[in-house]
């Protein structure tokens, strides 16, 4: 097998990757990998047969099965698909197998190599129980919190939960071990309310992890959510690259996410970068993640790692200049970081939106429908990472994120100006998405005033968000597009009855009035 | 008369939509029983289907549209607005209001149907010249024409109704 130049004489040698993921990150991973002369292989189930990650990739292996657990979730399926494809390494991407450590271990056994860390300090760190004692003995300030140390008899369980939330303190959040995305999570403002809280995070954590072990947290009121990403090599280099603000959630959910933060100085930075390695350091780690803290005034406390790529992080690549999944993969090879530390500073200013295909006027309902119009914006600074185009399908068989949206300015106010822009040019039709919630976002001016928190979403829009327009301008359009009937000559022009409403020949013989 | 149902706000309307020479006009627009002027606006569609153009006084707006199933989705400025056709509505307006009225002051420029006549919807019966522009004043639905009130050269009023149809079952 013919290597590219970069990986011919490195330790850990690969030429062709499969990439265990599916829409906007496979995307992003075989770009990456191509760039860098690596062949690519996708995995895809019956739904995604058309996807754009398998158009993109060199390569394709389908995964049969009816259910994500028989096919992306699958790590045997993966493992098959390497084989029948002879790739030699893998990348997981976010979400799916990627913080499995059990499927790192798996894939390593199987002569595959591994793009990520090692399967040790995924699996120290996705216990967040196990996680937290580690970073107490790294010297990592902790969110004052407690262990449960039987969860077996309820009424013995209860009766600690309450002792030791007094001794932490209320306000109090119950979290499952295993947890993420909020999942397995209750906030409980008072005593009284311990008891169904616990039961309700438990019955989640269970659903959602297989484990139902529950800890608990002081509730730190309106932080900021501050991020470091970190890159380590094999030979025990470390670096920090600057941190990410994703404070702007919605049910516990990452929506808006920048960097750097207008919070944090240069002394904050590099106390909190020193921190971030200093955690990474504790589990040996190899490759990309990213330590996450919670900001409170000028005291910052860990909160997780989370040992993958993250879905932010286009925003410090355009801010430090360097490509995180090139990175990765000169990692895996074996190879010594290529940036130093002091190589590291903010240029400029970047912001991410992530576009769900959501009702935000209606507790931000997952949507559904054909993306009959897809228009990304155009122009300087704007990069969109997507798994779609037009003619796709939103489902809820996946995921409801269509895209990233991401901007890079000078400064912060003009990364503001140029989202807002690019999101009042952001066309999608046939799905409800949350773009026109994410402009009232942007534009909003305590958003504007770096005034950001955790509960930003839900202290301003408290009774909820409505869209706002022209109604009568859009229903005057809208007779005159009926009365025309321009759409039925044209089967682009009306989904939904047609048996092909994507042939882009379809309006070869329209005639027009 | 069509009637629409905006679900951003959950507005409904009646429009009564005009092909005239300059592009499209709502003759007639009724929200929650008030009655809209919108005579001066315009609407056209560029040469996909899909761009439509809102001309309104001095203004010009481009509009992105789509029709998926029985809604039309419409982008402007910003906003996404879904816009549902209400079909059971397209009778019955019509028909409350005994005929078609004149959507506008003008004078009677040619009449191309006569009583007893046999019409399909959409089909132009007569045309109305008003602000300087011919419109043309089509059948909303199929049917067969029932009392013509008007000569070529009247002057009617807005509101006044010209022809009448009796719809076919």
């Amino acid at each position: 097998m013919d290597f590219p130049s970069w990986i011919a004489n490195a330790p850990f040698k690969f030429g062709k990757v499969l990439i265990a993921n599916r829409g906007e990150i496979a995307c992003r991973i075989i770009r990456g990998c191509q760039e860098m002369g690596l062949a690519t292989v996708a995995v895809f189930n019956d739904a995604d047969a058309d996807a754009l990650h398998v158009e993109l990739a060199d390569e394709s292996v389908h995964l049969e099965g009816d259910d994500l657990a028989s096919t992306y979730l699958s790590a045997n399926s993966i493992i098959n698909a390497c084989r029948k494809s002879r790739a030699d390494a893998l990348h997981p991407g976010y979400g799916f197998l990627s913080e499995r450590a059990d499927f790192a271990e798996l894939v390593g056994a199987s002569g595959i190599i591994w793009i990520g860390p090692p399967a040790k300090a995924i699996d120290s760190m996705g216990d967040k129980v196990k996680a937290r004692r580690l970073m107490i003995d790294a010297g990592v300030p902790l969110v004052p919190g407690a262990e449960l140390t039987s969860q077996d008899n309820l009424n013995a369980t209860v009766d600690q939960l309450r002792s030791l939330s007094n001794e932490v303190g209320f306000p109090i959040l119950l979290k499952a071990s295993a947890g993420g995305g909020g999942k397995g999570m209750r906030a409980v403002e008072t005593s009284g309310e311990l008891e169904a809280a616990y039961l309700s995070a438990k019955r989640e954590a269970l659903s959602a992890f297989g484990d139902d072990t529950i800890y608990l947290e002081r509730r730190i009121v309106s932080p900021r959510h501050i991020e470091i990403q970190i890159l380590c090599d094999t030979h025990g280099g470390a670096i920090h690259l600057l941190e990410r603000e994703c404070s702007i959630q919605r049910r516990h959910q990452k929506v808006i996410e920048e960097a750097p933060s207008v919070a944090i100085s240069p002394e904050m930075r590099e106390q909190m970068g020193e921190a971030a390695i200093n955690a990474a350091k504790a589990v040996h780690y190899v490759g990309a993640g990213t330590v996450e803290f919670l900001l409170s005034g000028d005291e910052f406390f860990f909160l997780e790692m989370n040992t993958r790529l993250q879905v932010e992080h286009p925003v410090t690549e355009l801010v430090t200049g360097v490509d995180l999944v090139q990175e990765q993969l000169r990692i895996a090879a074996g190879h010594p970081l290529a940036i130093s530390q002091d190589e590291v500073f903010p240029r400029g200013w970047a912001i991410e939106a992530r576009i769900y295909s959501e009702d935000a006027a209606n507790g931000f309902l997952p949507a559904t429908g054909p993306l009959a119009i897809f228009r990304p914006p155009e122009g300087p600074g704007i990069r969109l990472d997507t798994g779609v185009r037009q003619g796709d399908e939103a489902s809820l068989d996946f995921d409801p994120m269509l895209a990233k949206l991401i901007v890079h300015a000078p400064d912060r106010m003009r990364a503001i100006e140029r989202m807002s822009r690019a999101l009042e040019d952001f066309i999608i039709l046939g799905v409800t998405t949350n773009i026109e919630f994410l402009r009232s976002v942007i534009t909003h001016q305590k958003f504007a005033s770096g005034d950001t928190t955790t509960d930003f979403i839900e202290s301003i829009w408290s009774d909820g968000w409505n869209s706002g327009g022209d109604p009568a301008a859009a229903v005057v359009v809208a007779a005159s597009a009926e009365k025309s009937g321009l759409h039925l000559g044209s089967l682009s022009g009306e989904l939904g009855d047609s048996p092909d409403p994507y042939n882009p020949f379809s309006t070869l013989y329209r005639s027009y009035p | 008369m069509k009637e629409f149902t905006n679900q951003t706000d959950g507005s409904n309307w009646a429009v009564g939509v005009i092909d005239t020479a300059s592009g499209y006009s709502a003759i007639q627009i009724e929200t929650e029983g008030e009655l809209l002027d919108l005579q001066d606006w315009r609407v056209s569609f560029g040469t996909s289907p899909n761009e439509a153009l809102l001309e309104r006084g001095d203004r010009e707006e481009r509009l992105v549209i789509v029709k998926v199933g029985d809604t039309w989705w419409v982008h402007h400025n910003g906003h996404t607005s879904k816009v549902d056709v209400v079909e059971r509505g397209a009778v019955s307006t019509f028909a409350n209001s005994g005929g078609l009225t004149s959507p506008m002051p003008g004078k009677i420029l040619s009449v191309m149907a006569s009583v007893g006549e046999p019409v399909d919807e959409g089909q132009t019966l007569l045309i109305l010249e008003a602000m300087k522009m011919e419109n043309r004043i089509c059948s909303p639905v199929n049917g067969v024409v029932s009392a013509i009130h008007y000569e070529v050269g009247d002057q009617v009023n807005q509101g006044e109704v010209l022809i009448a149809i009796e719809e076919s079952e």
